[in-house]
């Protein structure tokens, strides 16, 4: 089913002459920004002279580092009386990254999930429960607003409160459902724990799963218990959230809306273009967006372009699955999280030690975190009350700094490996 | 003031059995031991003859070891020897963080260790009214 089928099956020299005009748009419009009149000045480029697609590469690329830094108004293009909404990701220190909206940017983005949606094959005859957290995560406003915009019948219900899930799903017979991988896990079990089997009890038909990566075996899992068919979803905050990509019926590769974005795959080494079909970094532009224009964005996730057409129409070109990061981001919980904000959180605390670990498992379908810490030699003063109150500042800080909480270890002092590299800091036995 | 080694250990197999091949590397005799433990991690207290030489060696063996003073009461190893000492303690307010006992000689003497914020206030009070607090080295030579 199409919601917009002119713009999901235009030909790829129109899509590409499409592109070609609205990337140069959104150079001239960046250029407004502090941020970009300052990089592009650095990169001698001049945003007037970008006439297509052959000015791509000229242009230079942003990090989230640089999202960082020039948090939070940095990036804002548009005039602040335009702006009417923004999401950010965790963090409450130098690690946060905000992203503003302009109300055609909350238009199109709503647009664009509506087409995924469409595309799985819902339609305006379908009760739709969103079960992702709402808030500042872009999953959970991002997907009502596509969902609205399709023409369901919205369940704003947020993650969590299974049991209340499960009563909603029955009462209101709902038909879709968009979830995490890991809480769906954690539902099918609470339906077995409870005797309802969804294939006799319920009348979902469509599940979109989505905001942590997972494999084909717990696709199949899901869509064996649920009964629905499961489909694959892929967004980022930078580039608005939920919707960027969004798998056909085919369920080979999401589609990728390149009306509104240009999509490159990048060797994270080199940075230059990898072959067709090669796995490498997303690289992305945003070219309609009005409030936060982002240039040539190093994801870090890796994927390759699958080769060849879709049997389904559309033209816009499709990713494989995320294989992995180019960078050492922790997805826990649906929030991003980088070993180096915790080491910060500690490191800001005379008592630590010096060695830590992060350890991730999963526990009922739910991410768990464990951070160890050695304890400083010089701080241990024999009270035991005094190591609770350290285990709780600890825990603290790092929630602070990552809106995660973790369970907090005290471990004896050199007793974590000392080797530098993510390998060691991070464990993780997550399954999915 | 006498004081006791007390020891940061995870709680893991063959933590203890590392600490006691310390002490008994550096020559020294444990009076008395205990262990609480608490989210993951525990805390091993040692009574012992000589702590600095005890602190010394579980330093070495890594733990992080901190000397805590305590007052050790000596008392009749009968029945009631601790209830004469604790209203006494409650009738100050004093909040006892630890605390621990064990005998001497069956029958006859016992020695209860307290830990508490101010030991020296307690010491002295407790020998005012009749308690046998023992000196360091009363506690040590035991
Ligand atoms: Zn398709």
């Amino acid at each position: 089913m199409f919601w917009d089928k002119v713009k999901e099956t235009m030909p790829r020299e129109e899509l590409e002459a499409l592109q070609s005009a609205r990337l140069r748009d959104v150079a001239a419009r960046a250029a407004r920004s502090p941020f970009y009149k300052k990089r592009f000045a650095e990169a001698g480029v001049d945003a007037a002279s970008v006439r297509g697609l052959e000015d791509l590469r000229r242009l230079p690329f942003t990090t989230k580092q640089d999202l960082r830094d020039w948090f939070p108004y940095g990036l804002v293009a548009a005039d602040m009386k335009d702006v009417v909404r923004l999401h950010a990701s965790s963090g409450t220190t130098g690690k946060s990254t905000a992203v503003f909206y302009s109300r055609a940017d909350i238009d199109n983005w709503a647009d664009m999930v509506a087409r995924c949606m469409a595309m799985t094959g819902a339609d305006s005859s379908d009760v739709f429960q969103n079960m992702t957290g709402y808030g500042m995560f872009t999953g959970g406003l991002g997907m009502h607003f596509g969902a609205e915009r399709l023409g369901m019948l919205t369940i704003p219900m947020g993650a969590g409160n299974t049991k209340w899930q499960m009563a909603n799903m029955k009462m209101y017979g709902t038909t879709v459902i968009h979830i995490t991988p890991s809480y769906a896990l954690h539902l099918c079990e609470e339906f077995a724990a409870e005797g309802i089997d969804p294939k006799r009890d319920l009348k979902l038909r469509i599940a979109l799963v989505g905001a942590e990566p997972y494999s084909e075996g717990t696709r199949r899992k899901l869509e064996d218990f649920l009964g629905a068919s499961v489909f694959n979803s892929y967004g980022l905050s930078e580039m608005n959230g939920p919707g960027v990509a969004f798998e056909c019926v085919e369920k080979n590769g999401m589609h990728l809306w390149e009306d509104h974005y240009i999509l490159e795959i990048v060797d994270p080494k080199t940075l230059e273009p990898v072959a067709e079909g090669e796995r490498g970094e997303i690289v992305m532009t945003t070219l309609t967006r009005e409030a936060m224009p982002i240039i040539r964005y190093r994801v870090r996730d890796l994927t390759s372009v699958l080769p060849g057409t879709c049997p389904c129409g559309r033209t816009h070109r499709r990713i494989d699955r995320i294989t992995g990061r180019s960078d050492d981001m922790l997805i826990i919980k649906g929030v991003n999280v980088f070993p180096s904000q915790i080491e910060d959180a500690l490191m800001s605390m005379s008592e630590v030690g010096g060695g830590w670990q992060i350890e991730l498992t999963r526990v009922e379908g739910a991410d768990h975190i464990t951070v160890n810490v050695e304890v400083a030699d010089s701080f241990f003063r024999g009270d035991i009350k005094e190591l609770n109150r350290l285990r709780k500042s600890i825990q603290g800080a790092i929630k602070n700094e990552t809106l995660v909480t973790p369970e907090v270890k005290l471990v004896e002092p050199n007793t974590l490996p000392r080797s530098v590299g993510k390998a060691v800091r991070v464990i993780d036995k997550r399954q999915i | 003031m006498a004081v006791q080694a007390v020891v940061f250990m995870q709680n893991m197999p063959g933590r203890l059995a590392r600490m006691t091949g310390a002490l008994a590397g550096a020559g020294v005799n444990i009076r008395a031991t205990t262990i609480s433990s608490s989210e993951g991690f525990g805390v091993a207290k040692f009574l012992v003859d000589k702590p600095e030489a005890a602190a010394a060696a579980l330093k070495d063996a890594g733990f992080p070891v901190a000397l805590k003073s305590v007052v050790a009461v000596k008392m009749d190893d009968s029945v009631g020897g601790l209830d004469r000492i604790l209203p006494l303690i409650q009738s100050r307010d004093i909040n006892l963080e630890d605390a621990y006992g064990f005998i001497l000689e069956r029958g006859k003497e016992a020695v209860f260790v307290f830990e508490v914020e101010h030991p020296e206030e307690l010491g002295e009070f407790l020998s005012r009214n009749g308690c046998s607090v023992m000196s360091d080295s009363d506690l040590y030579g035991l």
